[in-house]
């Protein structure tokens, strides 16, 4: 449901300004206007009101906070996530001693983290070769110093080509050409190619036409010869292991003694730059602010006592009546309790509804999990999804998540009724072993009936959305619009109970009253909805046979659950059969949750949703630390007031 | 007589083919489109994947009328 809200003005002297925001901001109920408080004709203090501005003082400090809190997040970025004590400091005389220090720490920090991410690069190298230094380290001649000869690197992925190489080794340095090859820990297979150095670069070039990958040593190593660059190598894997790890320790100490204070002072900043930039939006008298804005209809006298309390008597909170005009311009709050709350997370997927209209949020409570239940309806399967959705309804401490658990929880149980009614478990697997029958229908033999049910499902969910689309149209003075809904609604009846009657008696006395609504209804169409309305009447039917999706989701899942439990008889083993099967109908759970869930709210979202919906309306955004948690909490708190 | 009952039921078949054939295909074609520009959406609003999600699914109405005519025209008679 949409929370009814009401519309307050606030008065009170210039010097208290901040601190009426901060308790404004503390409390996060406020929604502030950027629209001045109506002027009245007479009244001084409403006819000389102006848009407030900022003095030259506020102007510099906002400049100022801005740039300290860059600097601040900057520095944030670079420190490690150390947990540290949370300081029981004063956060306005911490900002002052920090905007001296955090110049240098940034420094500092920046190039710690700068050398840091170059020594795991180094260290990162330098692995990668352990491996292969380890396994040539007994094929490479130590005594090579002074010699014309030079070593390449190599790992070689395909055998055959050694073959090739060796020959065209041979040819290019005129047999002056040696490889001998190694396998390391994990049976790759690593070479060394001993040649005059004059040949190096020709061999190089050679090698990228084969399986052979040259192995290429960390820049700094490459001008050394390859057993000087091997002895480096393993001399400076531990020395920048050591620096790695002494520089990792510095940061460390500095986060932990540092990491709380510089945070302390960012959510002050914050608190700052958030108070400076909504006084964008309100407006002052000579000596008086005023704030015009929006919170729930409950929480009024609480912030009235509140500024009475805090400021005596010299800051004023006046409601003020919400007039038709002011409709449009009233933020929209939603509050669903109970069985409804999880399945706002639906509803909040659409744009808000304007304030006056509804909120469909208990009407997808209501037809979602109905829709997946005659979707998926498998007793088998409804009982899996309800176990795994216990998990985290019951759980899960994200609330999304408890919310999705919730929800599921709810249409398994639908999944498991209509089960019941159509005589499903795991397909016919229920029949076959406990003689399982349908109450209802037989989804596999029974296609029309199936079709006319789903089909029937969808007619009364549309005339539901027309209804309330009626009423919101009503509520918003657009009569021309509700005037159409209500003779769609009256033609869409009467068309029923004419079908209707020509297939059962009992609707048989209703054909004639029903044309009879019908001969009126269709030129009260045609003047409401002008000459296109004929098109807009056959859109609603066209909708309606889009329920038939019900069917044929189900209808596939009955079939898939078939051919899951024949796997038996057909794979020839009992044993791959069941695994077969098994799989199979893990496969269709998954599908029955994902199949079921995409249209069933695409039903919502296109078929009934566009009944209904006018023009969006206004998000309530009160005036509030931002913060996810919080945030949660303050809106139950809200609903419970 | 046998050979002309055998001639209208592959007819009914064939019908019935084309009817959820076409609309698969009309289908895939739609999606296509939509999950391509759906998969440019995600990489820069990766909140919009429930959307995305709902929007990738509404083509999907041709194909599923294409087997209800399907239906229709196997089972009735």
């Amino acid at each position: 449901m949409i929370v009814k809200m009401a519309r307050i003005v606030a008065i009170g002297p210039k010097e208290d300004l901040m601190d009426f925001l901060a308790l404004v901001r503390k409390r996060g109920i406020l929604h502030i206007d950027d629209r001045p408080p109506d002027k009245v004709n007479g009244d001084e203090i409403t006819t000389r009101l102006r848009s407030l501005h900022l003095d030259r003082s506020v102007l510099s400090r906002r400049i100022f906070f801005e740039e300290l809190r860059d600097k601040i997040s900057r520095l944030l970025s670079i420190l490690p996530p150390e947990t540290s004590r949370e300081p029981q400091l004063n956060a306005q005389n911490v900002v002052d001693s920090i905007a001296e220090t955090v110049d240098q720490h940034l420094e500092q920090c920046r190039l710690y983290r700068e050398r840091l991410e170059e020594l795991r690069g180094q260290i990162l190298e330098l692995h990668r070769f352990r491996e292969f230094l380890t396994a040539i380290a007994e094929i490479i001649p130590e005594e090579m110093d002074g010699s014309n000869l030079d070593h390449i690197g190599v790992e070689i992925r395909d055998q055959e080509a050694m073959a090739d190489l060796e020959k065209l080794g041979v040819k290019l340095t005129d047999g002056l050409f040696e490889i001998a090859t190694a396998k390391t820990e994990s049976g790759k297979l690593v070479g060394v190619i001993t040649t005059e150095k004059q040949f190096v670069a020709k061999i190089r070039e050679a090698l990228s036409g084969h399986q052979i990958y040259d192995y290429v040593l960390p820049a700094e190593l490459s001008k050394l010869s390859f057993p000087d660059q091997i002895r480096e190598a393993r001399r400076l894997l531990p020395v920048y292991t050591a620096e790695r790890d002494e520089i990792a320790g510095k940061l460390a100490v500095f986060a932990g003694r540092w990491r709380g204070i510089y945070l302390l002072a960012r959510d002050w900043l914050d608190e700052q730059l958030a108070l400076i930039t909504t006084t964008a939006s309100l407006f002052e008298t000579e000596m008086c602010f005023v704030v015009s804005g929006w919170l729930p209809l409950s929480e009024f006298a609480t912030l009235h006592e509140l500024v009475d309390e805090r400021f005596r008597g010299r800051v004023v909170v006046k409601e003020k009546e919400i007039r038709e005009e002011d409709l449009a311009s009233v933020p929209t709050m939603l509050r669903n309790r109970g069985y409804f709350e999880p399945f706002e997370l639906f509803s909040r997927m659409l744009p808000i509804p304007a304030y006056g209209a509804f909120d469909i949020t208990p009407f997808i409570a209501i037809f979602f999990p109905v829709f997946f239940g005659m979707m998926l309806g498998d007793m088998g399967y409804g009982t899996l999804v309800l176990i795994a959705a216990l998990v985290p309804a019951l759980k899960a401490r994200n609330k999304t998540l408890r919310d999705i658990g919730r929800i599921f929880g709810v249409a398994a149980v639908y999944a498991i009724i209509f089960g019941l009614l159509y005589g499903e478990f795991f397909g016919v697997l229920g029949h076959r072993l406990f003689g399982l029958k349908p109450l209802l229908l037989n989804r596999h033999e029974s296609m029309m009936p199936m079709l006319y049910f789903a089909m029937a499902m969808g007619f009364v969910h549309i005339l539901v959305g027309l209804v309330l689309g009626m009423i919101t149209s009503f509520k918003y003075q657009e009569k021309k619009e509700a005037v159409f809904k209500l003779a769609s609604i009256l033609v869409m009846l009467g068309l029923a109970l004419v079908v209707g009657s020509s297939f059962s008696p009992h609707l048989a006395p209703f054909r004639e009253p029903a044309l009879l609504g019908l001969l009126i209804a269709v030129p009260v169409i045609l003047i409401s909805g002008g000459l296109l309305a004929p098109l807009e009447l056959l859109k609603h039917f066209g909708n309606i046979v889009s329920y038939a999706r019900i069917m044929a989701i189900g209808l596939t899942s009955v079939l898939l659950a078939h051919v899951a439990n024949s796997m038996v008889g057909i794979m020839g083993s009992v044993w791959i059969g069941v695994i077969a099967g098994i799989m199979l109908h893990g496969f269709n759970i998954v599908l029955g949750i994902f199949a079921p869930t995409v249209h069933a709210l695409r039903l919502h979202y296109v078929e009934f949703f566009s009944k209904i919906a006018g023009d969006g309306g206004r998000e309530y955004h009160p005036l509030a630390k931002v913060d996810e948690n919080n945030s949660a909490k303050k809106q139950e708190t809200i609903g419970q007031a | 007589m046998e050979g002309v009952i055998g001639f209208e039921k592959a007819l009914i078949a064939l019908a019935a083919a084309l009817a959820l054939g076409l609309s698969a295909i009309a289908t895939a074609w739609a999606q296509s489109k939509i999950g391509a520009a759906g998969a440019g959406t995600l990489a820069e609003k990766p909140e919009l994947r429930a959307t995305i999600i709902i929007m990738i699914a509404i083509p999907e109405t041709m194909v599923i009328l294409g087997f209800v005519i399907a239906t229709m025209i196997l089972t009735m008679k």
